[in-house]
């Protein structure tokens, strides 16, 4: 789409702007460079048999490429695809009560009318700038005494509170952009508030909801303070505390074995984005508010 | 069909125009509003709530053997905090880090934001490469250089020693107490800043102003001065708000490459924190101390840039 608006605008005739064209794609050839090298280097690793990483002759291109690493993570080292269930658990879950919680609440901010609808909404508002970090001694002593320190929940519970705000305020906005009329001729013809809720408005917030799914979706998957200080036990760890706890047992988890577990643990980010790609601007120009 | 629908339609309509039915509507939607909201609310002023008002309670008091003692410290744990050594190395390591790391990010976003808005070819090619270091999670992108700082095997190394020729260079980046700062800005940098968002202010500049510009025989470096610029003050002064935040809030990088080390010399007041947390519950007090010192800061910052954003616009 952007690339054809900007084609317009193609001198044909100026031979500095052809020039002044090819400066900018040298620059910007260099930027990304620097982008995808270390990138490009894990990758190369990750397909180089051991002897060929720890050497004093260190090739670039990899001379005996191989999938040994691959193989070993899925055959032998199985916490690593234990931690990318465990990180899909977390996001599935939060991702889902985020989802249903903030359609509702961000339809009853945005489309319904009511007396303190203002007072809820500048509490979520400030709700987005709170410091994480002082929430956790007091999560933790409350978990501590309900007993859900360092269980599933534990973490899931906490990661729902801490995405509704942003995912509210997002669905907020997707529902106020919607015209009241529909909603007035539904309860005309005599359909229940929930009705036009779930089958008047609902069906229309799509765009929303794949912000919503999005944003959470990289949240948890990049989640550290919480999981680090709810879910110690490796059992039930993140991929992000997982490949910490992997690389800081270091003899037993070779680089070689670690680029072959960046490159793994990267597909679920991946797909996601390939998907929601075009709600991604969206989505952090509303959740750069958001505190972490 | 239609008539009866259409009838009862009429009918709806002058209930509605009535006096009892639309306050009848309003309360049903009143209490249709607080039953969506009520989950949401609920699990939210329980694990966000709850525990500000606790924390804030908690600087205030005394916490030993999981047993709160409310209000018997007075403002002791805050003398404890700014007296505390560990907090001011913490301190100055998070300013002089969000000193660093945000003007050279904005810089570089800028740049990458400007490059991309003014190219005409291979322009998904070139975003789609930059655009690798977003999908890529964060501790993955952190892991990666570590393997590529590695003392021994470490790509960074080879090069200096091998190819440039410069063995005296090579050294273990994030363990050298010279070094370790410069890795952790330059890393924290890969990905060049907010270039995204940059770009999308970019891109909503209406280009008939270049258009025009360019038929009045200005220069690039005019353009950029005299329209880019100024179309995106406001775009620059919220980046750089959130740019600000974010760096004061570093936690991950140091979690992921150095764990405050060497001697202490890189934790962050998050980090901090997180530390004091996981050390038990005698710190509890004083971690929640640093925490809403912390946040103080934050919206000291946050209120003076929105004061400024307010005076910039009405000037």
């Amino acid at each position: 789409m952007m690339t054809r608006s900007l084609q317009l605008n193609w001198l044909p005739n100026a031979s500095y702007d052809r020039r002044y064209q090819f400066a900018l794609a040298i620059a910007l050839s260099l930027l990304c460079f620097i982008t995808v090298a270390p990138f490009v280097w894990v990758v190369l690793t990750s397909i180089k048999p051991n002897p060929e990483i720890y050497t004093t002759n260190l090739q670039i291109l990899p001379q005996n490429p191989t999938l040994e690493h691959f193989q070993t993570i899925f055959e032998k080292g199985d916490k690593l695809p234990s931690y990318v269930v465990n990180t899909l658990i977390y996001a599935a879950t939060t991702i889902s009560v985020v989802v249903l919680f903030a359609a509702m609440a961000g339809y009853a901010l945005g489309a319904l009318a009511f007396r303190g609808a203002q007072l809820v909404v500048n509490f979520i508002l400030s709700l987005l700038s709170i410091p994480w970090i002082i929430l956790i001694v007091p999560i933790l002593i409350f978990e501590f005494r309900i007993g859900i320190w360092n269980t599933r929940q534990g973490l899931i519970l906490p990661y729902i509170a801490l995405f509704l705000p942003v995912a509210i305020w997002i669905m907020r906005g997707t529902f106020m952009g919607m015209p009241k009329e529909l909603g007035e001729a539904a309860r005309i013809d005599g359909a229940s508030e929930f009705r036009v809720f779930w089958r008047v408005y609902l069906p229309m917030a799509k765009g929303g909801v794949a912000t919503v799914i999005l944003l959470t979706f990289i949240d948890v998957w990049n989640e550290v303070l919480l999981a680090a200080s709810l879910a110690i036990n490796p059992q039930i760890a993140n991929i992000n505390t997982g490949l910490r706890i992997l690389a800081d047992e270091g003899q037993s988890f070779a680089f070689g074995m670690l680029s072959a577990a960046i490159l793994i643990a990267m597909i679920p980010t991946l797909i996601v984005f390939v998907v929601l790609q075009r709600y991604y601007v969206r989505g952090i120009s509303e959740g750069a508010l958001a505190g972490f | 069909m239609t008539t009866i629908s259409s009838m009862s339609a009429e009918q709806a309509l002058r209930d509605r125009t009535g006096k009892k039915p639309k306050w009848d509507l309003e309360r049903r939607q009143a209490r249709f509003a607080l039953l969506l909201l009520a989950p949401a609310l609920l699990i939210i002023l329980l694990f966000i709530g709850y525990p500000i008002v606790y924390s804030f309670l908690l600087t205030f008091s005394e916490f030993t053997v999981r047993e709160v003692h409310w209000f018997t410290a007075g403002f002791s744990n805050y003398e404890r905090v700014l007296n505390d050594r560990a907090f001011g190395t913490a301190f100055q390591f998070t300013l002089i880090y969000t000193v660093s790391y945000v003007p050279i990010s904005i810089v570089l976003a800028l740049l990458v934001g400007v490059l991309l808005q003014q190219i005409k070819i291979g322009t998904t090619f070139f975003r789609s490469l930059l655009f690798l270091p977003t999908v890529v999670p964060v501790t993955m992108g952190l892991l990666m250089f570590q393997w590529v700082l590695d003392p021994n095997n470490g790509i960074v190394n080879h090069l200096l020693a091998n190819v440039f020729g410069l063995p005296g260079l090579a050294r273990s980046w994030l363990a050298d107490r010279d070094t370790v700062f410069g890795t952790l800005v330059a890393v924290t940098l890969w990905g060049f800043g907010p270039w995204i968002l940059l770009l999308a202010g970019l891109l909503a500049i209406p280009k008939d102003y270049y258009e025009a510009a360019r038929v009045d025989g200005a220069a690039h470096i005019q353009e950029f001065w005299f329209i880019t610029l100024p179309q995106l003050r406001n775009t620059l002064m919220v980046v750089t708000t959130l740019q600000v935040i974010k760096a004061l809030k570093i936690f991950v990088p140091i979690y992921v490459l150095t764990s405050g080390n060497p001697a202490g010399r890189t934790q962050s007041l998050y980090y901090l924190v997180f530390l004091k947390v996981n050390q038990g519950q005698n710190w509890y007090t004083y971690a929640s101390t640093v925490g809403w010192v912390f946040t103080f800061i934050v919206i000291v910052i946050t209120i003076t840039t929105a004061f400024l954003f307010r005076m910039r616009r009405t000037a």
